[in-house]
C-alpha cells in the first residue's frame, strides 16, 4: 500500500502538467488515459487538469479480450474525438499502431521517470486561469466502446454536484473513503476520487482487478483506515458476502454507509450482506441507496443516512400494468432510492413526454444545477435524451412519497457488473456464429440465484441436428473477445420455439418471461 | 503428463465442478478455456481461484491468475509454486 500525501500528488500532477506543456498541449486539447489503477492513473488526470487540457479515462485492456478488436473497436471511438494524447504504456501503443496502419496520436508512456525533477512555475499552468464554465473532463458512458458518449462536464458542474452530495449525506472532514472502483466509471470517479479531493480528505483506492480476486481487501481497509463511506454497486455487496471465510469478522463500526449504486438495488442483497456481517458492526441503517449517471455528474437522489431505506411491495398484476398498488401480502420487493438531492428535480413521464402522477411507472427525467450540456461531438444524441432542460434517462421507475424507486430500462441495455450492454449488440455477435438462425436469438438480463448479479443468457434458434455445445462455446468465445463479457447461458432452441410480438419482431420481454419461468 | 500433473488436475477439475455447477468433469481437459464453461465470469474466476488455493493450501500471484491461458496453465502454476517449495 502505497501512502500519498496531497503535496506529494499535487506536485507529481504538476510534473505530469509540465511533460504535456513539452509535449505542446494546448487548453481544451482532449487527453485520454488508459492505464492500470496506479497511482499514475490519478497524477495523468489531474496533470492535464492543470495543463488546461480535457482528460478522458478509458478502460484498461481486459487479457481476455482480442487486443485487435479492442483498439479497432476505440479507434471508431477516436476518429469522432479527435484526441490529441493518448497517456498508456509501451505495450498498448505496439498494439494499436499494429492493429491500426493510419493510428497518429501522440502518446506519453507513464512511468516513474515523468515524475523526476521538481517542477518550475507551477502556478502559472493554464489550468488554473480556466473559466468555472469551461470544460473540465469528458466523463465516457461504459459498454461498447465504438458507442460511448462523452459527457461533458465543466469545473462548476463538478464543484456544485459535489457540494450538494457531500450535504446529502453529511459528508464532512472527519469521513474517509474506501473504494476499489475503477475511476472511468462516475461512482469510482466523482464518489470517490473528486469527493474526497475536492473535500481534503483520505481516499483509500484499491485495483478494482485485486478486489474481485481477493474481496476481503476492501473490509481490511475499512477496518485498518476507519473508513466511514464505501460505495459498492448492488453484485459487489453479494460477491463480498460470497467470498470472504464464513468464521471471520472485521471491526467495521467505522462505517457510516455503505452506498449500493449504479445497478437495481436488491432487498435481498442487502438482508443477507446485514445478516452477514451484523457481528462486524453493521446494521440496515448502515446500508443506503443512490440513484446516479454521469449525466448529472453522479447523484440524482440518495436516501437519508442512518435510516433504513424505505421498501414498497408492490401488488404483481397491478404492477405488470404499470402501477404501484401496495400488496396485501407478498408483493414484488422494490427499494427505494430515496428523494432528489438539493437542486435536481425529478419527474416520471409517459410515453408522450406528459408527467404522470406516483405510483405510476414511466420514464426517469431528471432537471437540474449540473445536469450536462451535451456529450461531446455527438449533436443527434444530445437532442434525443436532452429535451427543454430535461434529460431522458432511459430509466423506467416511479415516485411515491417524495422518493423514486426505479423498476428498469426503457432499452435493451443490460447492466453486468455496473458496465452497460446492449442486448441488440450480443444478438448481433450470436447471428455471426453459422449454426444460429439468422435474425433468431435473444440476449436477455436475468438474476442469477448464486450471485445476485445479472446475468446475460442467449436464447437461441438452433440449425437442427448441431452440436449445441459447440455452438455456445463459439457464441461465448466471440462476445467476451469482442465485448469484453463473459455469457451466462446459451440455451439452444428448435426452430420456431422464440415469441414473436404482434408486429412479428422476436420479443425480449416475452421470451424472457418464459426463460424465468422455466417454459423455454 | 507427470504424474504429479495429471492430480493436479484431478484437484483442479474438483474445484471447478464445485464452482460451475453445471460442469461435468469429463468434460475438463487442461485445454479448457473460461468460455467453454457456463457461467465462468470475472466473479466465478475468484471463486475458483480461492477454491484452488484453499484445495492446495497456497496463494496464487494475481499478476498471473487472471491471464491465464486455460485450465493447463493453471495446473503448471500450480505444480510450479509447488516445486518452489523447499
Amino acid at each position: 500500500m502505497e501512502h500519498i500525501t496531497f503535496d506529494q500528488l499535487y506536485r507529481r500532477s504538476c510534473a505530469y502538467a509540465q511533460h504535456y506543456a513539452g509535449l505542446g498541449i494546448q487548453p481544451n486539447d482532449l487527453i485520454l488515459i488508459i492505464l492500470k489503477h496506479t497511482p499514475h492513473l490519478f497524477y495523468a488526470y489531474l496533470g492535464a487538469m492543470i495543463a488546461g487540457a480535457i482528460p478522458s479515462y478509458l478502460p484498461f485492456p481486459s487479457p481476455k479480450q482480442r487486443a485487435d478488436l479492442y483498439w479497432e473497436d476505440h479507434d471508431i471511438l477516436f476518429k469522432r474525438i479527435q484526441p490529441r494524447m493518448l497517456v498508456t504504456y509501451e505495450e498498448n501503443l505496439t498494439a494499436a499502431t499494429q492493429t491500426l496502419p493510419d493510428f497518429t496520436i501522440p502518446a506519453l508512456i507513464a512511468g516513474d521517470d515523468i515524475l523526476e525533477g521538481r517542477p518550475s512555475g507551477s502556478d502559472t499552468f493554464p489550468g488554473f486561469a480556466r473559466s468555472a464554465d469551461d470544460i473540465a473532463c469528458l466523463q465516457h458512458s461504459s459498454g461498447t466502446t465504438s458507442l460511448k458518449k462523452g459527457v461533458m462536464l465543466t469545473h462548476r458542474m463538478i464543484l456544485d454536484h459535489v457540494n450538494a452530495y457531500n450535504e446529502s449525506i453529511g459528508f464532512g472532514e472527519s469521513d474517509s473513503i474506501a473504494s476499489w472502483l475503477p475511476l472511468y466509471h462516475d461512482m469510482g470517479f466523482i464518489a470517490c476520487f473528486m469527493g474526497s479531493l475536492l473535500s481534503g480528505t483520505h481516499l483509500v483506492a484499491l485495483d478494482p482487478f485485486e478486489w474481485v480476486m481477493r474481496p476481503r481487501t476492501l473490509l481490511d481497509a475499512i477496518q485498518r483506515y476507519r473508513s466511514t463511506f464505501c460505495w459498492l454497486p448492488n453484485f459487489a455487496f453479494s460477491h463480498i458476502a460470497n467470498a470472504v471465510p464464513a468464521a471471520e469478522r472485521w471491526d467495521l463500526s467505522s462505517i457510516r454507509a455503505f452506498i449500493n449504486c449504479s445497478e437495481p438495488c436488491k432487498g435481498k442483497t442487502f438482508d443477507r450482506f446485514v445478516e452477514r456481517f451484523a457481528e462486524s458492526g453493521i446494521t440496515a441503517e448502515k446500508l443506503q441507496i443512490c440513484y446516479a449517471m454521469a449525466e448529472n455528474v453522479f447523484g440524482v437522489t440518495q436516501t437519508p443516512l442512518g435510516l433504513r431505506v424505505n421498501e414498497v411491495a408492490a401488488e404483481a398484476n397491478a404492477f405488470s400494468f404499470g402501477e404501484v398498488v401496495p400488496a396485501d401480502g407478498d408483493g414484488i420487493r422494490l427499494m427505494s432510492c430515496g428523494p432528489p438531492i438539493a437542486g435536481v428535480e425529478v419527474e416520471i413521464r409517459d410515453e408522450s413526454g406528459n408527467c404522470i402522477p406516483d405510483g405510476h411507472i414511466g420514464e426517469i427525467c431528471v432537471r437540474g444545477p449540473f445536469l450536462f450540456s451535451g456529450y461531446y461531438k455527438l449533436p443527434e444524441k444530445t437532442a434525443e435524451k436532452l429535451r427543454g432542460g430535461w434529460y431522458y434517462t432511459g430509466d423506467m421507475g416511479f415516485l411515491f412519497g417524495g422518493e423514486l424507486f426505479v423498476t428498469g430500462r426503457k432499452d435493451d441495455m443490460i447492466i453486468v457488473a455496473g458496465r452497460n450492454y446492449y442486448a441488440h449488440e450480443i444478438e448481433a455477435i450470436a447471428n455471426t456464429i453459422p449454426q444460429v438462425v439468422p435474425g433468431r436469438n435473444v440476449a436477455i438480463g436475468v438474476e442469477d440465484s448464486l450471485t445476485d448479479a445479472t446475468a446475460v443468457v442467449v436464447l437461441a434458434e438452433c440449425v437442427a441436428g448441431t452440436d449445441s455445445e459447440k455452438i455456445g462455446r463459439a457464441l461465448r468465445r466471440e462476445v467476451v473477445e469482442k465485448l469484453g463479457l463473459a455469457i451466462h447461458a446459451f440455451v439452444p432452441l428448435s426452430s420456431g420455439r422464440l415469441v414473436k410480438t404482434t408486429s412479428g419482431k422476436i420479443s425480449r420481454s416475452k421470451n424472457r418471461e418464459l426463460y424465468v419461468a422455466g417454459k423455454l | 503428463m507427470l504424474p504429479e500433473s495429471s492430480n493436479t488436475l484431478a484437484r483442479v477439475v474438483k474445484v471447478m465442478v464445485r464452482t460451475f455447477p453445471t460442469l461435468q468433469a469429463k468434460s475438463v481437459t487442461r485445454e479448457t478455456v473460461s468460455s467453454d464453461v457456463q457461467g465462468w465470469d470475472s466473479l466465478s474466476h475468484s471463486m475458483l481461484i480461492m477454491g484452488v488455493e484453499e484445495e492446495f493450501g497456497m496463494e496464487l500471484p494475481l499478476g498471473e491468475v487472471y491471464a491465464l491461458a486455460d485450465v493447463g496453465a493453471l495446473v503448471d502454476l500450480i505444480d510450479r509454486l509447488n516445486a518452489a517449495v523447499p
